[in-house]
């Protein structure tokens, strides 16, 4: 792998790796978030968090990707 | 149609290996009758004889009964375990120990922010300080090795 590409795959990964754990961090305050009395309220928690569990996967798998995609064999 | 991995390696098995092309049957230790019986239905590498096995058109040629079959077999087992895994299985377990230093890494982020919180029972004999100070050790751990692994080492 050249140099120059090589360095910009590090400085991907780095930045991924702190968006996975600010995206875990989101994570982990919505799970902690009770059940909701009022319904609209409790929809809009619901969603907050199926969107949190997406995004974690996302940066999940474009880190494998990432890290994947240059190297050979 | 899209296989997932698991039972692509299991249709791996089914099909001949290309890694075999370059193993003559000469170069193998087979019985001379074996040798010589391959020989005459064409066979040169041991992929040819894979190939004719699969196609169960090995087990049809004269002077070669069950006993030469097992030989061929046995021998194109030990070569397969001999050679470099093929590019798929590599590949594979890249991503597989990739997927494991990932898992680890979320692990250590979620017991982070579990003790930074002070999510931890009354009860637990847990020293919080010293806990926060050895999983930020090894989120910085798990990062270095994920770097590590992207770089190729």
């Amino acid at each position: 792998m050249a140099v120059d590409i090589k360095l910009n795959v590090m400085v991907d990964i780095q930045r991924l790796l702190d968006a996975l754990e600010d995206a875990l961090a989101d994570k982990f305050e919505l799970d902690g978030v009770g059940p909701r009395s009022d319904d609209e309220e409790q929809r809009d928690v619901d969603a907050a968090k199926e969107e949190a569990s997406v995004r974690v996967d996302l940066i999940r798998t474009r880190i494998m990707y990432t890290a994947t995609k240059h190297l050979k064999g | 149609m899209t296989l997932d991995v698991p039972s692509r390696l299991k249709a791996m098995t089914r099909e001949p290996d290309e890694r075999l092309w370059s193993i003559s049957i000469d170069d193998v230790d087979l019985s001379v009758r074996t040798l010589n019986a391959l020989k005459n239905c064409g066979v040169r590498t041991l992929y040819d004889a894979q190939v004719s096995l699969i196609n169960r058109q090995l087990h049809k040629q004269r002077g070669i009964g069950r006993k030469a079959v097992n030989e061929v077999k046995e021998i194109i087992a030990y070569a397969k375990a001999t050679l470099p895994p093929p590019p798929e299985v590599v590949r594979h377990n890249r991503r597989l120990q990739l997927n494991s230093l990932l898992l680890a890494y979320e692990t250590h982020v979620l017991a982070l922010y579990t003790y930074q919180r002070g999510e931890v029972s009354v009860d637990s004999d847990i020293d919080l300080g010293a806990s926060i100070i050895k999983r930020k050790a090894s989120i910085e751990k798990v990062r270095k090795l994920i770097l590590a692994y992207a770089d190729g080492e």
